[in-house]
């Protein structure tokens, strides 16, 4: 469910800017804007809000805001404005709307120092369910799919675009975090059937 | 409708004499009030805040809208429509029930949510507001307890601005009878003793549980939106069909 993702995305998002008062500044300048992001990942977009402070993440595509389509790997080269008619052209992203704003998120992103996987993995087994086990396989499923189109996309990527921009050890990170993460949430869900049994045998 | 003295509705699964079934809902929810946050955690493993995530995600909303959270109990929903909409825009959070409001506003001030909420205590089948005021209605887990649903349909569209939209987050009809099966035990067995145990009322989640089932199922309720004069209703299923999501427009 992509509310879970999202839910879990404020979260990590919000508790992070909180440790940083610096961001507050910046957050003031963009309340209420709004970016629509679409990953070529995700098969659903996300729109992140500013408000109060704080971001929003929703499961939605915002009218008349930012919107944005591109891919995981794109997503930090946004904070490049030397980069973007390039990627532009080549296809790599797709903006509808103020640019600049796009760029506000981007770097609003970058400032973030989080480590999204442990975060995740942390803020999802919040979530005290049995239900988390299906959500997790599905997850867990589509973490391989992407972590499969991810390389196979990389190494067309690799072959016939243009060699320098991809870094293979980037790639290579990635993928092992994309791994650990899939194993990650095996473990959560061994967990939570443990847990299930432990309260079945308890009735 | 006319109101006659000696029909009679469904309260849970008793039948009560119409004008007695307003005044039945509210000591229930006066008597869950200072609980009810707690229990809804409880009760549905957390997954209520993903349905709400999921209402606000289909609402639309965004900055400048005029809002109103129907049957808004605790303000969920409130809290983070006040946020979408910002300084521009405008949340009502209104209920039939005074302790619910309370709550409410309580746990919105600490929050920090303030400036653009007005609470109303009102009643869904006779809204006080002026026709063509709200961009967004949304009423979550609501709709179950009113005791005429039509009515409370006609009120809230006659409220709706042209192009705005309803939406009702309501328990519904489970897809899989399998799953039906376990969903009634966890209701009449466990919800009702967590009720017992936690918020040392077990009559109350007994009636919650039997009012989920007297609740009409998607395709009725969809029917029903359309008599009320809603134009490309929809529904989604959440949770194999446990709670489903509505939509309809006004044109
Ligand atoms: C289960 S609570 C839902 C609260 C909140 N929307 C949520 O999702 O957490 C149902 C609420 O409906 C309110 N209610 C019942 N009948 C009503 C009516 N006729 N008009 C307005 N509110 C009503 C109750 O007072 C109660 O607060």
């Amino acid at each position: 469910m992509p509310q879970l993702l999202c839910g879990a995305l404020e979260k990590v998002i919000n508790s992070t800017l909180s440790l940083d008062p610096k961001q507050a500044t910046a957050l003031q300048q963009m309340d209420q804007q709004a970016l629509t992001l679409q990953l070529q990942e995700l098969p659903f977009a996300m729109a992140f809000m500013v408000s109060q402070g704080q971001v929003l993440v929703m499961a939605t595509r915002i009218e008349h805001s930012c919107y944005l389509a591109t891919d995981i790997s794109t997503l930090p080269k946004l904070t490049k404005p030397e980069l973007l008619p390039e990627l532009i052209k080549v296809g790599a992203i797709e903006i509808e709307g103020d640019i600049q704003q796009a760029q506000r998120f981007a770097q609003l992103g970058q400032s973030l120092d989080i480590d999204w996987q442990q975060q995740l993995a942390q803020h999802l087994g919040d979530v005290p369910t049995h239900y988390l086990t299906k959500i997790m396989q599905k997850v867990r499923q589509k973490a391989r799919f992407a972590k499969r189109q991810v390389e196979q996309d990389a190494s067309e990527y690799l072959l016939y675009e243009q060699p320098v921009l991809v870094n293979q050890a980037v790639t290579d990170d990635f993928n092992r975090q994309v791994s650990t993460l899939a194993a990650d949430t095996d473990k959560l869900e061994q967990r939570l059937n443990q847990l299930k049994q432990s309260l079945i045998a308890k009735e | 409708m006319t109101i006659d003295k000696n029909s009679t509705t469904d309260f849970g699964y008793k039948q009560v004499k119409t004008e007695e079934k307003e005044q039945l809902v509210a000591g229930v929810f006066h008597s869950v009030a200072q609980q009810y946050d707690i229990m809804n955690d409880l009760m549905s493993f957390g997954i209520h805040r993903l349905w709400k995530r999921f209402t606000i995600d289909a609402s639309g909303a965004r900055p400048g809208n005029k809002v109103l959270d129907l049957a808004g109990g605790t303000g969920d929903l409130t809290a983070k429509f006040s946020k979408i909409v910002g300084a521009n825009g405008q949340v009502v959070l209104a209920d039939i029930n005074s302790s619910m409001l309370n709550v409410g506003r309580d746990k919105l001030r600490d929050l920090g949510v303030v400036g653009n909420v007005d609470y109303v205590q009102a009643n869904a089948q006779a809204l006080p507001f002026e026709d063509n005021t709200f961009d967004i209605v949304t009423i979550a887990f609501g709709l179950r307890n009113v005791t005429d649903k039509d009515e409370a349909l006609r009120s809230i569209y006659r409220v709706l601005k042209p192009g705005g939209r309803l939406l009702v987050l309501e328990f519904s009809k489970p897809e899989h009878e399998l799953l039906n099966k376990v969903y009634d035990f966890y209701s009449f067995n466990i919800l009702p003793k967590m009720g017992d145990i936690v918020a040392k009322d077990g009559d109350s989640y007994e009636y919650l549980a039997e009012s989920i089932r007297m609740h009409p199922d998607q395709e009725t309720l969809k029917a029903m939106m359309e008599t009320a004069g809603f134009e490309q209703t929809s529904y989604h299923n959440l949770t194999g069909g446990i709670v489903a999501l509505h939509k309809g427009f006004k044109f």
